[in-house]
């Protein structure tokens, strides 16, 4: 089977602009539809006493830094990753896995160790709303269920691009600034359409040549590398969905290049910043920044302490996850400074995402948690929701107590503020949608 | 293992081997030697379960099933300079995944955003390679018949095997159709770039239906043994001697096995491959040091661990008795003024050299693998004691059932001793040792012991690591465990049960040969888990 030149020039024909992007009138429409950032940071929190917001909704000092954005806040737990499941299967930082897939893990020794056995919410609300999602990650490290957020299907993690000049090249790099329907066919695209389409059709003829000669199990994974040259194919010919919304005020900057791959409160603000106009520019709207990765030891450990300003680095002191337990274990008279400053320290930076949301922060909802709650425990998960509230899709500015339900009736909900409706919920617990109104 | 060479430098098995091999045939095991049992690819009858140890009475070839394999970012690299001579970026690929500690990329789906990025470096590598290769690449005028007999040619390189038509005709349409659009060069770039995008090149494809236990041609033979070997694709020679069917009997094989052992690429490229994987020496915490505590550490300071511990290594197999024994007792380091300002040594005048120190006793004691198993501030007697145990020893140790603070003092209290008793202990005398490697001497505790599964049996005490590693490098069992990683290595998958006889029978000759690294090799290289293939279950 070839595939004819008349049919690659007829798709060619229609489209205009760059190769993965077009920019529609459409795009400037008055009421840019909601868009969504998961922000993870590692390792579990200070017990539910200390981080929920007392009556009146003061937040408790080391959220202070978001104390500006607290009429846009919900503060949400006592609900348990995965129901029961969650309860049942406390191991560590296998949360991680949960959290964003709501579902149930890999959790023989076979690898990858500790995947989660279905998608996450950000892949699949890409997918719903026909874009690709931005997984994005700063100091993100080994290669198994407890450092991976992201899944694109059952038992495969999804690594976030660390590098943030490589996540600008590949969101923002044909981007132009200022915005607006571009007025005539770009040769280079349409020669790079024209080439590039055709080599994609000729490896997926070779590919499904292939697929039926592969025992099940093989082709079940070849089948997703066969499904991604499509979904590139179909890029190509269609380009970006009309409705992309194009905010006036997308402007992208390339992140500064060498950033040592260990700086890691550089490379957090580098990748928001790539984040943020990826969102703003219209290229995606699902954007998912991964903080760093849970746990210690062989199963990954957190940034050395010289990042941290403030650190007064007592005991034995061997990165993040240590100082959390430390503090877990007890140990509160040392470490109770340190925890703070380091707790604190994520907020500043999840202020900064707001900031540099600007005025965009009432489109765009962030979602913020962490893999397990006080000490490894799944039940008390903190969950934070910023902005994301016009058109008073929920209410803001308060703390919710979930009352046990589990956590996937708040992915649902998530889900329903971006406008993708879920009313059977979501994720393999799917337990219907919690109510936010 | 009694491998004899005759006159013409070909390779025989000595008289005594061969009357072992055959008491082995009688005895039942599959064997390793083809020339004993050429027909027993014939005699099929359903393959017994993976899962179940094989009853090796039965004339019946037993290999574990092999997964589909992606090739390494490593191997992808290789391929490119040896296939069109451009080094490609692969910095912002998707990391390959483990399979037991080895890369393997056949445990779970390539990454969705890497599908993309194959493609964009093929297309880029295309355009810098064809100027280059131009008219080495295309001797008669560019066009459709040209491209037909280049695509042939460069295709058998690249897909490790000749073309069949429909591929070839699937490709040279690719520049039929853009020819007339786009011009000659830029067609043919694309033709290329497909080439380097496709399945073919890609995966490591073997042919064997579900379930389905069969013999591997010549081309299939040669790339896993290329992959295991040099951790890179078949060269053109080993490609024209399979076209020469010179790889279709033993003696054919073995050659080309000596042939790539006496390149430097086997113990450079494949055996460094292999070492590195084996020991962590690439695990994050290899690099990730606190800067308060190690304000001397560097990215470069790094690197020189590696190569140093990397060229100890090889420095046993290339110049040295070529023995695990050696391996794992040697005191020698490769020093260089980086090695040396961590060392407290003099330093050399220039690049590597070769020192012995009394506190160092063979790869457990080498910089590197003792900063890969410590965290960013601390040693840790957990994750050395680990490696000993998982990778030495082979032995498993689950990860653990979490919720628990501080390990080192509430063990007990905790119920974690069933674990940390096989690991711990073991650890713990590498107290010397920092976690950037430098022998620190503060007195310490340095005794440990080597627990057995079977809590009844008594432990194996000792005084410290020297004595440690002088048990190691006696104990049958290490060595069992060795040719069991290798086997992990040159497979990219654990050995099933399906396997059994194939292992055991690795570590007889692994054992007979005195340890020997090389002959442990050419005992992989010409096994039936190398030249079988089996097919995955359905699941």
């Amino acid at each position: 089977m070839k595939t004819t030149r008349r049919l690659l020039l007829g798709a060619s024909a229609t489209a205009l602009g760059l190769p993965f992007l077009r920019f529609a009138p459409s795009a400037l429409a008055q009421d840019p539809p909601k868009r969504v950032v998961f922000w993870y940071t590692p390792n579990s929190m200070m017990d539910a006493r200390t981080w929920r917001p007392t009556p009146g909704f003061t937040l408790p000092e080391f959220l202070s830094p978001l104390n500006r954005y607290k009429d846009k806040m919900v503060f949400i737990d006592n609900m348990p990753l995965c129901g029961r499941y969650g309860a049942d299967h406390r191991r560590g930082h296998q949360g991680t896995a949960m959290v964003l897939t709501g579902s149930s893990i890999n959790s023989s020794s076979s690898h990858p160790n500790y995947a989660a056995n279905g998608p996450s919410l950000d892949v699949v609300l890409a997918d719903r709303l026909g874009v690709q999602p931005a997984i994005l990650g700063a100091w993100v490290r080994n290669n198994n269920g407890t450092s991976r957020i992201t899944y694109s299907g059952p038992r495969q993690p999804v690594s976030p691009e660390n590098n943030p000049v490589t996540a600008f090249n590949e969101l923002l790099g044909g981007v132009m600034p200022g915005m607006g329907p571009m007025t005539g066919p770009d040769p280079a695209a349409e020669r790079h359409r024209l080439t590039r389409g055709r080599m994609l059709a000729g490896v997926r003829e070779s590919m499904s040549r292939i697929m039926n000669t592969l025992p099940s199990d093989d082709r079940r994974r070849f089948q997703l590398h066969l499904d991604e040259v499509e979904s590139l194919e179909r890029a190509l010919q269609e380009g970006a969905d009309d409705g992309t919304f194009v905010s006036a005020m997308c402007d992208p900057t390339a992140p500064a290049s060498g950033i040592d791959s260990s700086d890691y409160p550089r490379l957090m603000k580098a990748q928001i910043d790539v984040a943020v106009q990826a969102l703003r520019c219209g290229v995606t709207r699902v954007a998912t920044l991964q903080n760093g990765t849970s746990g210690g030891g062989g199963t990954g450990q957190s940034h050395p302490r010289g990042y941290v300003p403030g650190l007064t680095q007592t005991g034995r002191y061997t990165g993040e996850h240590d100082l959390v337990h430390s503090w877990h274990n007890g140990n509160r008279d040392a470490t109770s400074a340190d925890r703070f400053t380091l707790e604190r320290w994520y907020a500043e930076h999840l202020a900064y995402l707001c900031e540099q949301l600007g005025p965009d922060l009432d489109h765009t909802l962030i979602f913020a948690f962490k893999d397990a709650g006080y000490n490894h425990e799944y039940d008390n998960v903190p969950f934070m929701l910023i902005g994301g509230n016009a058109g008073n899709s929920h209410r803001t500015g308060r703390y919710v107590d979930g009352g046990g339900r589990g956590h996937n009736a708040l992915l649902a909900a998530v889900a329903e503020i971006v406008g993708v409706s879920m009313p059977t919920g979501f994720g393999e617990f799917a337990d219907g949608v919690m109510s936010l109104s | 293992m009694d491998w004899t060479r005759d006159g013409m430098g070909v390779i025989r098995l000595s008289q005594q081997w061969f009357g072992a091999a055959i008491a082995l045939l009688l005895a039942g095991c599959t064997g390793q030697f083809d020339g004993l049992a050429e027909s027993r690819a014939d005699v099929r009858p359903p393959p017994p379960p993976i899962d179940e140890v094989p009853n090796c009475v039965e004339e019946m070839v037993h290999v574990g099933p092999s997964p589909l394999r992606r090739i390494t970012n490593d191997q992808y690299v290789a391929a490119l300079e040896m296939l069109v001579g451009v080094r490609p970026d692969v910095s912002n690929f998707a990391p390959d995944t483990e399979n037991h500690s080895y890369l393997s990329n056949n445990t779970t789906a390539v990454e969705r955003a890497q599908v993309g990025r194959y493609f964009d470096t093929a297309d880029a590598i295309a355009q810098e390679a064809l100027p280059r290769n131009r008219s080495a690449w295309f001797p008669c005028d560019l066009n459709s018949a040209c491209i037909r007999q280049w695509v042939t040619n460069f295709g058998k390189l690249a897909f490790r095997r000749p073309l069949e038509s429909e591929e070839i005709d699937t490709l040279v349409s690719i520049y039929d159709d853009l020819e007339p659009e786009v011009g000659a060069d830029a067609a043919a770039e694309q033709t290329l770039a497909a080439i380097l995008s496709s399945p073919q090149f890609l995966y490591v494809l073997e042919g064997a239906a579900e379930s389905e236990i069969r013999e591997l041609d010549a081309y299939a033979w040669a790339t896993r043994a290329s992959l295991f070997l040099w951790n890179e694709m078949p060269d053109r020679e080993l490609v024209a001697a399979a076209d020469a069917g010179e790889l279709d009997d033993p003696a054919g094989r073995v050659r080309h096995v000596e042939r790539m052992l006496d390149a430097p690429k086997w113990v450079d490229e494949g055996l460094g491959h292999f070492f590195a994987q084996w020991l962590w020496l690439d695990h994050p915490e290899a690099t990730e040091k606190d800067r308060m505590e190690f304000p001397d550490f560097s990215a470069a300071l790094a690197d020189s661990m590696r190569e140093s511990n990397l060229r100890f290594a090889q420095g046993v197999v290339r110049g040295g008795s070529g023995t695990l024994h050696e391996l794992l007792t040697s005191p020698r380091m490769h020093v260089d003024a980086a090695m040396a300002s961590l060392l407290n040594v003099p330093a050399p005048a220039s690049g590597f050299e070769v020192i012995e120190l009394d506190d160092r006793h063979g790869l457990l004691t080498q910089p590197r693998l003792l900063a890969a198993t410590s965290k960013s501030a601390d040693e840790s007697k957990i994750i050395r004691g680990l490696l000993v145990r998982r990778q030495m020893l082979c032995g498993d140790v689950d990860l653990p059932p979490q919720n628990i603070p501080e390990v080192d003092d509430r063990l007990a209290e905790l119920g974690c001793v069933g674990c940390h008793r096989l690991m711990d202990p073991i650890g713990a005398s590498f107290g010397q040792f920092d976690a950037i490697g430098r022998f620190v001497s503060e007195p310490v505790e340095t005794g440990g012991r080597i627990e057995f599964e079977d809590p009844n049996e008594r432990a194996i005490e000792f005084r410290d690591v020297g004595e440690l590693a002088e048990i190691l490098s006696t104990n049958e069992d290490v060595d069992a465990c060795f040719s069991r990683q290798m086997f992990r290595f040159a497979f990219a998958r654990r050995e099933a049960a399906a396997d059994s006889c194939t292992v055991d029978q690795l570590a007889q000759q692994f054992d007979a040969m005195n340890g020997s690294v090389r002959e442990l090799a050419i005992a992989i290289a010409m096994s039936d888990a190398l030249r079988y293939v089996r097919g995955t279950e359905g699941g």
